[in-house]
């Protein structure tokens, strides 16, 4: 099972700018070939004139589509490791269809537009600053059209809203994009007398994927079954192995220490919101349980997590659950809220047994970080 | 001078294409984008211009004090560099300002200005552009993608009948 450096929160390293860099060349190199770099071209399909756009669009979508299947289904690609683009429905609407209006307008798309710029096409120079342009102000106005960029949903997949396996669904896009392949080539025969006769390609072409997308819906799960259970056996014994190491707590100490110094940690509260409200470990958020899944999903699957509620229980069971979901780095607050308060918090003349002066010290910074403007004293 | 050569067959390049986006998802775990650097441009320009009110907007204030260390800003360059490479293999790179003879070049290069302005505004709205959400988002047929794709076609469609003089070569004919 391949790590992908999203999964490994290295989006963000020289690695990932490198491997980005080799992609776009890629990605750049196909675009232009396949005739991407006029803009008269890429707006023919608008005027059912040029259709390019279509047949490479959706030859990249059928490819990826299938093969992004069969890597899963082979076990070579862990769906976690994915970052998957929050569903957020107004802007996603109302963003393509501005987007379609502009993309008409220029002639381009910014990647078509990298490619025209690079290759000499003054009028994608101007495309692009005015991109930049529009991004400045859509920033200017953020504040007012936020509510419509708001997720509440996350990720939601066509295939379930369908009701439909993954499988059948690309089979069905396959069937239209094949469809659509054809219907394109009628199209231009209108406009350019001399086709290539591409036809025997095209046939082809079309069966290749029309045998891939139904090997897919063929294709026993059951390989992906194989692994997964392989994966789940070792990720229990991990699981097992930082519970008898202790690797699945954290001490309340230091948790405080990373608090007043100020490290990056996720801190998470799983009590309901009145309990939150009455006290709190300062920089800790209020997430309820069902919730938890949700707020995480783009955090980085390294990322130090924290979780506690009053007792142990229930952090220790989402902890498991997060573990494998594959979040490596979660653990539980020993003791709870009640630990932290009892060790970090609880005043010196309150203490039965003698402080050393080094500790006290620190509880004193505790007492006056965490419990400054939170009401309520332990 | 050298002959130009064909055009790729476009399922082949597509085909390419899609292999690419495979390659993303595999190695990155992130698929493409081209319309984010173009955002990040944006942020990079207004830190320079105006540091205090960018660092507090909410939008660009997010990215931080380095807005161009970002891996889209590099597969940008990138998608520059093939292009560059493949026009030079096939002796296309020229200087020019693609338009239909119906149209003078200061309207073609206002309708470049304005196309760009509303594409990257409809590009950091939808969170992404036709690399970055239809063939990413929809190869993986996440139900939002495709409606940004469905959406596209329909605005792209009405928009082009406005502006069909554009490409219109009537008049030399």
């Amino acid at each position: 099972m391949m790590q992908t450096l999203y999964s490994q929160g290295l989006l963000e390293s020289s690695t990932s700018f490198l491997v980005s860099l080799g992609i776009g060349i890629l990605f750049g190199f196909a675009l232009e070939r396949g005739g991407l770099g006029s803009a008269r071209r890429v707006t023919g399909l608008f005027y059912f004139r040029d259709m390019v756009v279509l047949k490479v669009m959706f030859s990249a979508l059928i490819v990826g589509m299938l093969c992004i299947n069969y890597a899963k289904s082979l076990g070579w690609l862990n769906p976690d490791s994915l970052y998957y683009l929050p569903s957020i429905y107004p802007a996603q609407f109302l963003g393509g269809l501005l987007f379609g209006v502009g993309f008409a307008m220029g002639g381009w798309c910014p990647g078509t537009a990298a490619v025209g710029m690079a290759t000499g096409r003054l009028d994608a120079l101007i495309f692009l600053f005015g991109s930049i342009l529009g991004s400045v102000t859509f920033n200017e106005v953020y504040p007012w059209i936020a509510p419509l960029t708001q997720n509440s949903q996350g990720t939601q997949f066509a295939y379930e809203a369908m009701h439909l396996s993954e499988a059948t669904l690309v089979f069905l896009f396959t069937l239209l994009a094949i469809a659509l392949f054809w219907g394109s080539e009628r199209i231009e025969a209108h406009y350019q007398k001399t086709l290539f006769t591409r036809s025997r390609f095209l046939k082809r072409f079309s069966i290749l994927l029309f045998c891939a997308a139904a090997g897919l819906l063929i294709f026993p799960q059951k390989k992906s079954v194989v692994h997964a259970i392989g994966y789940e056996i070792s990720l229990e014994q991990q699981l097992a192995q930082e519970l008898q190491k202790n690797t699945d707590h954290i001490d309340p100490e230091q948790v405080a220490d990373l608090i007043l110094s100020a490290q990056p940690m996720q801190l998470i509260d799983l009590r309901s919101p009145a309990e939150y409200r009455a006290f709190h470990i300062r920089t800790a958020i209020n997430v309820q349980p069902v919730d938890l899944r949700d707020y995480l999903y783009s955090t980085p699957r390294d990322t130090l997590i924290v979780l506690y509620s009053n007792g142990m229980t229930h952090p220790a069971q989402l902890r498991d659950s997060l573990f494998r979901q594959g979040f490596s780095n979660v653990k539980i607050l020993t003791d709870g809220l009640e630990g932290f308060k009892a060790n970090c918090l609880k005043p010196l003349s309150l203490r039965t047994t003698p402080t050393p002066p080094e500790k006290a010290h620190r509880i004193e910074r505790c007492r006056l970080f965490f419990l400054s403007n939170l009401g309520d004293t332990p | 001078m050298m002959k130009r050569s064909l055009y790729m067959n476009p399922y082949l390049a597509g085909t390419l294409l899609g292999l690419t986006l495979v390659l993303a998802y595999l190695i990155l775990g992130a698929g493409l984008g081209a319309s984010s650097c173009m955002g990040r441009l944006g942020a990079a320009c207004s830190l320079l211009l105006a540091p205090t009110h960018t660092r507090a907007s909410e939008y660009f204030g997010a990215w931080g004090e380095h807005p161009l260390l970002y891996y889209t800003v590099f597969m940008f360059a990138g998608i520059c560099i093939g292009g560059l490479i493949s026009a030079l293999m096939a002796n296309r790179l020229e200087l020019k300002l693609e338009r239909g003879a119906a149209i003078s070049s200061g309207r073609r290069a206002i309708f470049a200005l304005f196309g760009g302005f509303i594409v990257g505004f409809a590009s950091r709205l939808a969170n992404g552009c036709t690399s970055g959400q239809a063939l990413t988002g929809g190869a993986l047929l996440l139900s939002g993608s495709l409606l940004f794709m469905v959406s596209l076609f329909m605005g792209g469609f009405i928009m082009a009948w406005f502006v069909r003089k554009q490409w219109n070569d009537a008049n030399t004919l």
